[in-house]
């Protein structure tokens, strides 16, 4: 090879090498931009999965846990260092047949299942589905917390229970009152011919002084003079248990109409006659109504029976609690309120809740109570039929060792915007 | 047309004809056709027509000749470069299968923007295979240089028919291609 070619051949193996180096730069600068363009976007997706208020998991071809958000860590109570890597088969055990579901069916499985890692089980709805990113085959599952959702499902079966009760009682109510107005009646009957026959044996004595105290040495009538005394007190105490009863069958009657529609609800016999129903829970303690007759809020009346009957029975059990002797509970039920608003007080000198307690009470099922005395349903189905039914508020006041005031707040009429027209707030007694 | 397929006809002429012959070659293109280049760049396909036409002249040949030697060069170029791409295949036949889905989607993640073209594979119950080329180049010619190339990279014989041809006004070449075991051994 001639000198000037070499010179030639050389000068443009440099020319190469500066073109190369100079494209690598460029290469360098734009791979460089584009790490941190990337790096930017995918910490922005990353954000977004983490702050998805959904748990999310992507698994491998495996089922091994890659990546996960912070709701799947809170939903399984776990640290990030023990859920990755974890085969998910230890928390969701069924998860084989559901993936297996997936590849059969395609697209997106849903499935119920319980979760369980370190706590107690978790019911939840698994959303699952196959994707593959370029490189790798995933499974992400979607999950959602059932817990509330069961927990709802107890409740309505709770407050259908008690509607189905409340029927029977309203049944047995109907079925009573017929003898019982039968047996009035007879006594009514009873009343009638006793003083009839006393005035009859006032006559006799009238017209032959001395007979009835002759009559009555005898042996045999030895008694008389006692029962002629004791009879109509005797039947005056069947008389007035007969109101008792059919006083309380008419509550039971009341108290237990199925809700209808919204309507002004005369409050005083609403309290009158969850405290007859709640008697046995209220017996031997001083019960207070101080409830205008004539005073109405705007609501179902049945809700409020039911309320009401639930704030009575907690106040005595707390009384009981606290004392022990239910002779020394006082229970006061006033009111206040302004032309829109009526609240009724319930209150209490039971034992009062400490703050714990207090934080808890709405929650469903918390309980203070053994089993078989609470099922810790009733405040919050309360605060539901107050606050969601009536669009009122239930807030207590509780002094721990002193008592508690539950407050009810209803509205005294409908809603304005409902068109309905304004509601006196007090209204004449009696009417 | 990537800076590798002009080297490597730098490589063909200086093998074939010499460093001197490559000289001559520049010295006879114009002035924009003799620059540097390297591989990953895309330069004018109108530089290497000039290269091609200047590499007839000094050397002698028709121009579809050197055309198809360089094709012939080309392919055992290729596959030297690019020894993962050309590696996968068991055979000719399965080659020519993977041009379109295998191999010019590796080029081009190696060489953005390759305009590689589209080269199709249709197979027959003889055992032939129409092989359908459409290119805005169309270089059929350094087609059937490659496919010499693919002849003697895989030893074996690949009767051709172009009877369907762009040059021929034609929207794409076809090509029925025929093999046959390689040629007794020497
Ligand atoms: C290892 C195997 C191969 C590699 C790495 C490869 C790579 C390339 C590259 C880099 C180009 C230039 C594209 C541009 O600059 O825009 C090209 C063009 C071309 N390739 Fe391939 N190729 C291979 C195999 C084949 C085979 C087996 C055939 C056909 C038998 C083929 C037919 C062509 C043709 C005809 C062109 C010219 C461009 C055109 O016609 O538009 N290639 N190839
Ligand atoms: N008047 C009160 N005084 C003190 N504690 C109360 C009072 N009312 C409720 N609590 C507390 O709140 C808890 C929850 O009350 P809630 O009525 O929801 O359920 P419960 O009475 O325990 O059961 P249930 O009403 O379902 O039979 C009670 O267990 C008790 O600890
Ligand atoms: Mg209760």
């Amino acid at each position: 090879m001639s000198e000037a070619v070499l010179q030639r051949k050389l000068a443009r193996a440099e020319a190469k090498v500066r073109l190369l180096e100079s494209l690598i730069e460029d290469k360098t600068r734009e791979l460089y931009l584009q790490t941190v363009a990337l790096k930017a976007s995918n910490e922005t997706l990353e954000r977004i999965f983490d702050a998805m208020p959904g748990p999310v998991l992507v698994l491998d071809e495996h089922l091994v846990v890659q990546r996960f958000n912070r709701s799947a860590l809170k939903l399984l109570e776990a640290t990030p260092l023990l859920l990755t890597g974890l085969p998910a088969t230890r928390f969701f055990p069924t998860i084989e047949a559901s993936v297996a579901r997936v590849d059969v069916e395609g697209g997106a499985v849903m499935t119920e299942a319980e979760w369980r890692l370190e706590g107690p089980a978790l019911p939840v709805l698994a959303t699952l589905a196959r994707f593959s990113d370029g490189v790798e085959r995933h499974v992400v599952v979607i999950a959602t917390d059932l817990r509330d959702r069961k927990a709802l499902e107890l409740e309505l079966r709770h407050a259908q229970k008690l509607e189905a009760i409340g029927a029977l009682a309203a049944g047995v109510a109907h079925e009573v009152n017929t003898p019982l107005q039968f047996i009035s009646d007879n006594v009514d009957f009873l009343v009638e011919a006793l003083t009839s026959f006393d005035a009859f044996a006032r006559r006799i004595e009238e017209a032959a002084p001395g007979i009835w105290s002759r009559v009555s040495e005898e042996p045999a009538f030895e008694e008389l003079p006692f029962f002629r005394e004791r009879i109509p007190k005797s039947l005056g105490r069947v008389k007035s248990g007969l109101e008792r009863v059919t006083e309380i069958v008419r509550a039971l009657k009341d108290f237990s109409h199925p809700g209808g529609e919204k309507a002004p609800v005369r409050l005083a016999p609403l309290v009158h006659r969850a405290v007859t129903v709640g008697r046995h829970e209220l017996k031997g303690m001083d019960v207070q109504v101080e409830v205008p007759e004539g005073l109405e809020a705007y609501g179902y009346e049945s809700d409020l029976n039911q309320v009401m009957l639930n704030l009575l029975v907690n106040a005595a059990h707390a009384i009981v609690d606290r004392h022990g002797d239910a002779t020394l509970g006082r229970i006061r039920v006033f009111v206040d309120g302004g032309p829109e608003q009526v609240v009724l007080h319930v209150q209490d000198n039971g034992g009062g809740m400490p703050p714990a307690v207090q934080a808890r009470v709405f929650e469903p099922f918390f309980t203070t109570k053994p089993v078989g005395k609470g099922t810790g349903q009733g405040l919050p189905i309360c605060r539901k039929l107050i606050v969601e039914r009536h669009g009122g508020r239930l807030w207590f006041d509780s002094a721990p060792g002193e008592g508690t005031t539950f407050h009810i707040g209803l509205p005294v009429a409908a809603a304005p915007s409902s068109g309905a027209t304004h509601e006196p707030t007090r209204r004449a007694a009696g009417g | 047309m990537k800076g590798v397929i002009f080297n490597l006809f730098e490589e063909f002429i200086v093998e074939t004809f010499g460093d001197e012959a490559w000289e001559k070659i520049l010295d006879a293109s114009p002035h924009e056709a003799r620059e540097v280049r390297v591989g990953p760049l895309t330069y004018p396909d109108g530089h290497l027509l000039h290269l091609v036409g200047a590499a007839c002249e000094v050397s002698g040949l028709p121009p579809e000749k050197a055309v198809r030697a360089f094709g012939r060069f080309l392919f055992g170029g290729l596959a030297r470069k690019y020894p993962g791409i050309a590696s996968q295949f068991a055979g000719p036949r399965e080659m020519l299968q993977g041009i379109d889905s295998v191999i010019h989607v590796e080029v081009n993640k190696l060489l953005p923007g390759a305009e590689t073209p589209r080269v199709l594979c249709q197979e027959h119950d003889d055992g032939s295979l129409t092989l359908t080329y459409e290119s805005s180049r169309k270089m059929c010619t350094l087609l059937e240089g490659l496919l010499d190339g693919l002849e003697a990279h895989y030893g074996v014989t690949v009767e051709r028919r172009h009877d369907v041809c762009m040059h021929q006004g034609a929207p794409r070449c076809e090509l029925r291609l025929t093999f046959s075991a390689a040629r007794a051994a020497a």
